[in-house]
């Protein structure tokens, strides 16, 4: 196909939208009223009895963390108290129960110094050891598997934490995902929020290019990948201990899908509980509990936590006009963008054995693929649970064995189901403290289907595939400023050849402060199974599908003080084979669109991130990136992603009760590009779209810092304004282009809430 | 690239300018607080040899003239037994042998093998910061976050003649194995 016929010719006929739009009239699905209950089961997308269970295993779990938090309350009555060993004369400051952050705050370095070591550790647990550590000084894992500082990472990483979420009052992952540098969301007719990096989200609706941990561990979903609306709506926030993201390529140690960017949620492991509420406008209702303890067994130690979740925006309704269709006019319809998600995260762990599950069912009022007709109802099954064991042979041989189930079912008017297992052996081999080697194999066993779920006739047969994949990674610092890094992921899909990623990486910390990485890898994205099998006449699958690569060059400078951290970099991708439908019909045929690896695609672009603390209460953090891609040699900017984005936060925590906040994100307008000559316009009949300020405003009043109450838990009171600056919706590109616009985020709103930290 | 601002982006940048250059970027007075005060908790939870045990009590801090003034203006001057707390910063890796305590903030982490090699076999207890610096050969590194806030690689520092109490080692995690 000549690149001229240009993007949007190819978008008409490509991946999830052309699998998905079988025409409306042959599906015979019943549409559901926007009003159906939650937690209804006799329509015809949500009738699986999984639902049934799921339900029964989340409540069994908000039990379970419900009396362990009672039974922590009550372990904390029963223990007595710290009595701080403080001299006679100064017995007048000494805390009958333990102390709050104000009077920690009050204290005199010779009143703490007279407490235990003991005493102090309880006390730098209720205001931090310093408060710039909790913000800046971090370590991450996610760029080689293994505990580093940001400067070491030999990947370019953003890291949001608890803190910052707390502080900036986010209430779902995806409010986290925005305030990261580069971070682009969108919306999608089928799935309402979805995010990406860099401006990568071509020919795709979905987020292939980008790949979700947890703890490490692959959230996996082999028929169509990058769909995580569920995940970003659901997954427990106060769970979260920090969010780590890479930019770049990570298939070398995460293979498929962590193409352009990989997203790792660490979660919590304290020995505290807390449960919280929140409420507002377009009847917003939030609930969450998270708890975790720990103790000694047989087995060594052990650690339970868990966390759950309930977010429901139930009626943010907001006039939406569906496009022409078969000689009727565009319809005006009043559209409930509603998301309601239950949701639990689980971890334990004794000894070198570790186990978490996260699970969550979703709903979402959804248009299907093809906007043509009355929103109806999308449910979501998630399912990602993991057991590893990690033996010490050594203090320099270490090796952990993971077994990783995925199990995804999605019903609109297509049944979406895939079942995806990993098995991984990862070895740590550390010789000397200035080298060690990373080597791992992967068996990945995929299985998926994908039907009608009105008449169960097929889509996307049953497939049912095993993959394996070896990788190996060094690290050698052959000089005390210097790091190198190298390694390399063989792929073996099944029906082609293996294909290998390398990556190289070198650090150089010029001085303490200041230092510079360089990047060159790979990335590969499998194809999924709808791109293999499908057999929808509108995009047949093809089993022989090369994976998609990238290439990517990264340069990194980085500035790092006590209290500072700065960091600029430079990116360019050459992104080949990429997977799309074309007509491979001779000319004068009728069409047959067909699976193929073609074309290339470019994306440039410079990011810069600071995080700054110029005193114990000001706390500021922000960003600029920019970025332009290349379709072919000639056609830029063709993702429908913002060039520009600034994201700015500044919060304030006086330390004796009160937080206030505020963050703004700016997106510059996306570029769209016109139709192509003869091709159907893209009906413009929803409000237009624009470059756009996002303004959060946050407060906590930490209650019983405040009125320095002793003796009961933190209580904290919430308020939060969010899109403060517009009053109505912020409209944005379809991606699928069938209509100029969709919401993606509600206009104006006011948030209140409390929580109690025990 | 071609890149060209408009009026919003000027002011974005200009707020991002104005953010980083605000004010000095000196340590915040209560940082370090606690580190100061764990490292003077130290001091009577380690036992050094006869040897060491008269003279000044001397804490070096490597690197960082900041952290190097918090600890002097927080700890000199107090005593450990008979011996008075001085607060010496080191620049370079030379001098440490007359240290009680190496304070190695985490930004000079890395000279951590260098200050190993430099008091090889002398009981000087060396305290870093952050998850993993025991394993590296560091007797003590002081968490930020956690449960346990210390991790301790008690084998090295015994190996050097030091003794941990009991006390400090059962707020710890203790690191098996590791350099020593």
């Amino acid at each position: 196909m000549n690149v001229c016929t240009s993007f949007v010719a190819r978008m008409n006929t490509i991946s999830l939208t052309t699998v998905f739009s079988r025409p409306v009239a042959q599906t015979r699905v019943s549409v559901l009223p926007m009003d159906t209950d939650f937690g209804r089961t006799d329509t015809p997308v949500c009738s699986s009895s999984i639902y049934f269970g799921m339900k029964t295993m989340l409540a069994v779990l908000m039990i379970a963390v419900i009396t362990m938090l009672f039974a922590l309350e009550m372990q904390a009555q029963e223990s007595s108290p710290i009595q701080p060993n403080i001299p006679q004369d100064k017995q007048s400051r000494a805390f009958q129960t333990k102390p709050t952050r104000k009077q920690i705050l009050a204290m005199k370095f010779e009143e703490l110094s007279a407490l235990s070591l003991e005493e102090l550790t309880e006390l730098s647990s209720i205001i931090g050891v310093s408060s710039v550590d909790e913000l800046l000084k971090l370590l991450v894992n996610t760029a080689s598997k293994s505990d580093e500082t940001l400067n070491d990472a030999p990947g370019v990483i953003s890291v949001i934490t608890a803190r910052e979420i707390e502080l900036f009052g986010a209430r779902t992952l995806t409010d986290v995902l925005n305030y990261v540098v580069s971070v682009q969301l969108y919306a999608a007719p089928l799935f309402q929020n979805n995010f990406t990096m860099r401006g990568d989200l071509f020919r795709s609706l979905t987020s292939k290019h980008v790949l979700i941990l947890i703890n490490g561990r692959p959230v996996r979903e082999s028929l169509f990948a990058g769909i995580y609306a569920q995940v970003l709506n659901g997954f427990p926030l106060a769970s979260i201990e920090r969010v780590e993201v890479l930019r770049g390529p990570g298939s070398v140690l995460y293979g498929t899908n962590a193409f352009t960017g990989t997203v790792n949620i660490i979660t919590k492991t304290s020995n505290g509980a807390s449960v919280s509420a929140r409420g507002g406008s377009f009847g917003t209702l939030s609930a969450s509990a998270e708890a975790g303890t720990s103790f000694t067994t047989p087995l060594g130690e052990a650690r339970f936590d868990a966390g759950v979740q309930y977010n429901d925006v139930a009626s943010w309704t907001l006039p939406f006009r569906l496009p022409p269709q078969g000689g009727r006019p565009p319809q005006e319809i009043q559209y409930n963008p509603f998301q309601r998600s239950l949701s639990g995260m689980v971890s334990a762990s004794v000894g070198g054995l570790k186990a978490q599950v996260f699970v969550t069912d979703y709903r979402a009022s959804t248009f299907g693929p093809a906007i043509a007709r009355a929103p109806f109802v999308l449910t979501n099954f998630t399912l990602n649970a993991d057991l590893s064991y990690t033996h010490t042979f050594s203090d320099a041989l270490q090796a952990t064995l993971s077994g990783t189930l995925n199990r995804y079912d999605t019903r609109h008017v297509e049944q979406l189901f895939s079942n995806d297992g990993l098995l991984e052996l990862t070895v740590n081999y550390r010789p000397t403290t200035k080298f060690n080697i990373l080597i791992g194999g992967l068996l990945h066993s995929r299985y998926g289907i994908q039907t009608f779920t009105s008449n169960a006739s097929v889509i996307v047969p049953e497939y049912n595939q095993l993959w394996w994949s070896m990788y190996a990674e060094a690290h050698w610092q052959p000089f005390e400023n210097l790091r190198l890094t190298a390694g390399a992921q063989i792929n073996k899909a099944v029906n082609i050849n293996a294909d290998i990623s390398p990556r190289f990486a070198a650090i150089w910390n010029i001085t303490s402060e200041l230092g510079v990485k360089a990047f060159y890898g790979q990335a590969f994205r499998a194809a999924v199974g709808f791109e293999n099998f499908s057999i929808n006449p509108n995009g047949l699958g093809n089993p022989r599908l090369r994976p998609e690569t990238n290439e990517s060059l990264d340069a990194e400078i980085f500035w790092e003080r006590e209290n500072l951290r700065v960091a600029g970099v430079y990116f360019h991708t050459w992104q080949n084979n990429l997977i799309a439908p074309r007509n491979t019909a001779p000319p004068g045929q009728p069409q047959r669109n067909e699976t193929q690896n073609f074309g290339s695609f470019q994306l440039e672009g410079l990011e810069f991130e600071a995080k700054y603390a110029p005193t114990n209460e000001l706390y500021i953090l922000g960003s600029v990136s920019y970025q332009t891609n290349l379709d072919g040699p000639s056609l830029r900017d063709v993702t429908m992603m913002p060039n520009w984005m600034v994201k700015t936060g500044i919060a304030y925590d006086t330390k004796n009760g009160i937080a206030a906040s505020v963050f703004n994100i700016y997106n510059s307008k996306p570029n769209v590009l016109p139709p192509p000559t003869g091709a159907q316009p893209t009906p413009q009949i929803n409000p237009a779209f624009g470059d756009y300020h996002l303004l959060s405003a946050n407060v906590n009043l930490d209650i019983t810092d405040l009125f320095d109450i002793a003796g009961v838990p933190h209580i904290i009171v919430n308020l939060r304004g969010e899109n403060l600056l517009n009053a109505t919706a912020v409209w944005m590109p379809d991606i699928s282009r069938r209509i100029n616009t969709v919401p993606l985020f509600a206009g104006r709103g006011f948030y209140a809430g409390i929580s109690v930290k025990f | 690239m071609n890149i060209a601002l408009t009026t919003s982006q000027r002011h974005g940048l200009l707020l991002l300018s104005f953010m980083l250059f605000w004010g000095n970027t000196s340590i915040p007075a209560q940082q370090g607080l606690f580190e100061s005060l764990y490292i003077l908790k130290m001091t009577a939870l380690v036992r050094y040899p006869a040897e060491r045990t008269s003279g000044d009590y001397i804490i070096g801090v490597v690197g960082s003239p900041d952290i190097a003034a918090q600890l002097d203006r927080s700890l000199t001057g107090k005593k450990v037994g008979e011996q008075t707390i001085k607060v010496r910063l080191f620049d370079e890796i030379t001098g440490l042998n007359s240290c009680h305590i190496i304070f190695l903030p985490d930004q000079y982490s890395k000279k951590l093998q260098r200050v190993l090699e430099a008091v090889r076999g002398k009981p000087v207890l060396i305290i870093t910061k952050g998850a993993g610096m025991a394993r590296e050969g560091s007797h003590i590194s002081i968490l930020a976050t956690g449960e346990k806030k210390f991790e301790i690689n008690k084998k090295a520092a015994e190996a050097t003649g030091l003794r941990l109490n009991d006390d400090l080692l059962r707020l710890a995690t203790i690191i098996e194995g590791g350099v020593q």
